[in-house]
């Protein structure tokens, strides 16, 4: 059983997960605490008119997309050039086989088994490099236990093409209806879809949290005042006192290419 | 078996490279070139005498039976290769004057006996050779008195 | 009885494994140039760690995550990485320096050329890393670094003025001979060396490793509180025994021969055999855990499955990743360059990677998500608090100081 989640409870019922502090850039884990990689991002979909979070995406793909300028770029054409296929999406993986989400991420065995095959630098060294060391063990399996020896790609489970990220949301310019500017996305909040005890599901963005500064939005102290240390804490909730949290009912459109969230005319101080 | 150039000078020498650049950048300030020299002679000295008294307790140790062969011959190594480094970094420095010159012959006989005496230590005891190793090592004593004298009435 | 076995096992693993090349070299530096001026910051170095160590492990037992696992989670994927680079830079470093002080101990014992026993060296790491058991790694070096006491009887033997001793601790201040821009420099050394950030990424992957839990708590904190203390007390030992012997002749250390000279002065062959034992095992123990904690840098910030407890062929990249460390470290090693060079250069830079490594600890030892009842209670905030003050102050002057300084010459 896992140390930090109880059985029954998924995430923390009834309270919005803040998707940036508590989903994004955590461990995967499988059903056995195998570690099956990092959230490097989340895929939100439009569904009438509400925004969705369906999917983590998780693989260089996606990781090199968070990279700044060159870096990212360079990951990316990397990336693109060692992958066999001829026009690379990044894998998402259905929030419907998410079990718990607590200190890692828990996924279900069908979920674990996917991730490891699409592993390909890890089936290239165990393969190439390790498997050839004397010594090398890892089950039964000549390749290690009952993982496959190629990575199996699942073509319905890319990326689709007008999909949208959590990374694109987070960061961008909030703009109120009369044109005013409110500081820019700094945490993103959703519930279950529908409540579940057996698994996660999708969730749907219920709030966006947008202030003028971004530094430290992420480290937690906004969703548990309590949290110590004292003076790091205070500091903290001072430097970010000018944030605000808008229902996503306030927001009138997200203009994804430009990065901006506009919001309705009533909304806002 | 001496092993590479180790020892007090190569730490010296990396040290004295961003001294030196921060002395250039100084230099529009008008420091002493006089005193500079003197400064990297006691440097020197100082570098000379930590490896020349490193050597001599070393080989102490071994001819009064408290160290093996392998471990004073290691160190002896060392400090002969240091010694001897220290001594060539100091011929390398320009002294700025001629009145500074005096202060270079008198550095650099105290460095090249120190490397000498060191050098006897370190030959006599790759030999195994304990009635030549004590002397050698009374003659490092002297030399490093005069290192340790010299070193003091210039700074 | 058993659990008190255990409990003595990993105290004395503790001790016998706190020390490494950086200590060795650093306090035996301080103590030839400072005598016993620096001891306050061994001290405040010591409890430091502790402090830290004991919040990495209390995470990592109570909710299984292992430190660099929260750097990413916490600063961000892009200041993540840039954590991810400096520190592995910093480690990979120490990795060199301790492959390069376990063949300065051979060569010691040996008079055959290090440069000889470097590439041996390397490969009896990486076949360590491989095929020995986590636990009988940490705790066969562990135990034999305890050979490093010999430097606290060598002291005692040489029945020093403990008065004058003690109140040059006591009372510090700089000496005559030095100034106080390398004071400083030195003050911010040492501090490096009791506070490098592998310690915690190897002592939390650990826990991880040998699958603490809950109840493993107080274990872990009678290691911290008793082992890492007593283990400080073997560097002012160290640091003592140089300012005794060394400090008086104007011998200043520089190599790792001179190190060994006092306990020689002391205790003759037989201290020597033990010395080369202490020296053996502390930097071939460390070596193993810089090695260890490279790979654990990188496999948690990408999430890749990692550690010695699953089986080699399910954690390939993580032990790709020890295994061409192991193979840069000994190519640079061959290039002549002095390893002691590289051990200074290595803890100054440990002191400029600190602070963000331990604010992402501080910061999650307080979430109730992980811990639950287990957050840091007063006193552990109030410390951390103030050592990640102290920990920006010393990383902000360790550049200045070592051009200002010329690395402490």
């Amino acid at each position: 059983m896992t140390r930090d989640t109880s059985p029954g409870r998924p995430i923390e019922a009834g309270t919005p997960l803040s998707l940036g502090l508590r989903l994004l850039d955590h461990q995967i884990l499988g059903r056995e605490q195998e570690m099956v990689g990092n959230v490097d991002d989340v895929a939100l979909e439009d569904r009438d008119g509400r925004l969705v979070a369906v999917g983590l995406l998780r693989g260089p793909g996606a990781w090199a997309h968070r990279q700044p300028g060159a870096l990212g770029r360079w990951g990316r054409a990397i990336w693109r050039r060692l992958d066999p296929r001829e026009d690379p999406r990044p894998l998402v993986l259905p929030l419907d086989h998410v079990v718990a989400v607590g200190s890692a991420v828990h996924v279900d065995p069908w979920a674990d088994s996917l991730l490891a095959g699409a592993d390909g630098l890890e089936l290239w060294l165990r393969r190439h490099v390790v498997g050839r060391i004397p010594g090398a063990r890892g089950g039964d399996h000549p390749f290690g236990g009952d993982l496959p020896a190629v990575p199996q790609k699942e073509t319905d489970l890319d990326l689709a093409p007008g999909a949208h990220l959590l990374s694109g949301l987070l960061g961008a310019r909030v703009v109120r209806g009369d044109g005013s500017d409110a500081g820019r996305v700094v945490e993103v909040r959703a519930v279950q879809v529908t409540e579940m005890s057996s698994r996660v599901g999708p969730l749907l963005v219920t709030s966006v949290v947008h202030g003028p500064r971004r530094l430290g939005g992420e480290l937690g102290y906004r969703e548990d005042p309590r949290m110590g240390p004292l003076l790091l804490g205070s500091a903290l909730r001072w430097w970010h006192r000018h944030d605000a949290e808008t229902a996503w009912g306030d927001v009138r459109s997200v203009d994804w290419a430009a990065s901006t969230v506009h919001l309705h005319e009533r909304a806002g101080r | 078996m001496t092993s590479g150039g180790r020892g007090v000078t190569a730490r010296r020498r990396a040290g004295a490279a961003l001294i030196t650049t921060a002395m250039l950048l100084l230099a529009g300030c008008g420091a002493d070139p006089g005193a500079v020299y003197r400064d990297s002679a006691v440097k020197a000295l100082e570098g000379s005498l930590s490896e020349a008294r490193t050597a001599e307790l070393a080989g102490r140790l071994w001819v009064t039976g408290r160290s093996t062969h392998s471990f004073a011959v290691v160190v002896v190594g060392e400090s002969d290769t240091g010694v001897g480094a220290d001594a060539a970094w100091f011929e390398q420095q320009q002294p700025p004057r001629r009145v500074d010159d005096a202060v270079r012959q008198q550095t650099t006989d105290a460095l090249d006996g120190a490397a000498s005496a060191v050098q006897s230590v370190r030959i006599a005891l790759d030999r195994s050779d304990v009635p030549a190793t004590r002397a050698a090592l009374d003659e490092l004593r002297s030399a490093c008195s005069e290192l340790e004298t010299l070193a003091e009435a210039m700074s | 009885m058993k659990r008190l076995f255990a409990v003595a096992l990993g105290v004395l693993t503790a001790i016998g494994g706190f020390v490494d090349i950086g200590d060795l070299v650093t306090n035996a530096a301080v103590g030839s140039r400072f005598g016993l001026s620096l001891v306050w910051v061994v001290v405040v170095g010591v409890l430091g760690i502790c402090v830290f160590a004991e919040m990495s492990g209390r995470v990592a037992a109570v909710s299984g995550r292992a430190t660099f696992d929260l750097i990413r989670e916490r600063l961000g994927p892009r200041v993540g990485l840039a954590a991810l680079v400096g520190s592995m830079a910093v480690t990979f470093l120490t990795l060199t320096a301790e492959i390069g002080g376990v063949a300065l101990a051979l060569e010691l014992a040996s008079s055959v050329n290090y440069l000889l026993w470097v590439p041996v060296v390397g490969v009896l790491v990486w076949v360590v890393l491989w095929r020995v058991r986590f636990a009988v790694l940490e705790n066969a070096f562990g135990l034999a670094g305890l050979a490093l006491i010999v430097f606290a009887v060598a002291v005692w033997k040489l029945g020093p003025d403990w008065g004058a001793l003690t109140a040059e601790a006591t009372h510090p201040a700089v000496p005559a001979t030095e100034d106080t821009t390398t004071y400083w420099f030195y003050a911010v050394a040492l501090f490096g060396a009791a506070m490098t950030p592998y310690e915690v990424f190897f002592f939390s992957s650990g826990g991880v490793e040998e699958k603490w839990g809950a109840d493993s708590l107080r274990t872990m904190r009678a290691n911290v509180f008793v082992g890492f203390p007593l283990g400080g007390l073997l560097s002012v030992a160290i640091a003592a025994a140089a300012a005794i012997v060394l400090r008086p002749q104007g011998i200043e250390v520089s190599s790792l021969g001179q190190v060994a000279l006092p306990v020689l002065a002391a205790l003759g062959k037989v201290g020597l055999v033990l010395v080369l034992i202490g020296f053996f095992a502390a930097t071939f123990g460390a070596a193993c855990e810089t090695g260890l904690s490279v790979g654990y840098s990188v496999a948690q910030y990408f999430g890749w499955q990692w550690g010695k407890f699953v089986e080699p062929l399910r954690a390939a990249r993580f032990h790709t990743v020890v295994l061409l460390s192991c193979v840069a470290g000994v190519g640079i090693l061959l290039t002549t360059v002095d390893p002691i060079l590289v051990t200074e250069y290595s803890v100054v830079f440990s002191a400029l990677a600190l602070p963000l490594t331990y604010l992402p600890i501080l910061v999650v030892a307080n979430d109730r998500t992980y811990l639950g009842q287990h957050v840091n209670g007063r006193l552990a905030n109030l410390l951390g608090t103030a050592y990640l003050v102290v920990v920006v102050v010393a990383s902000a002057a360790a550049i200045p100081l070592m051009i200002l300084t010329g690395a402490g010459q």
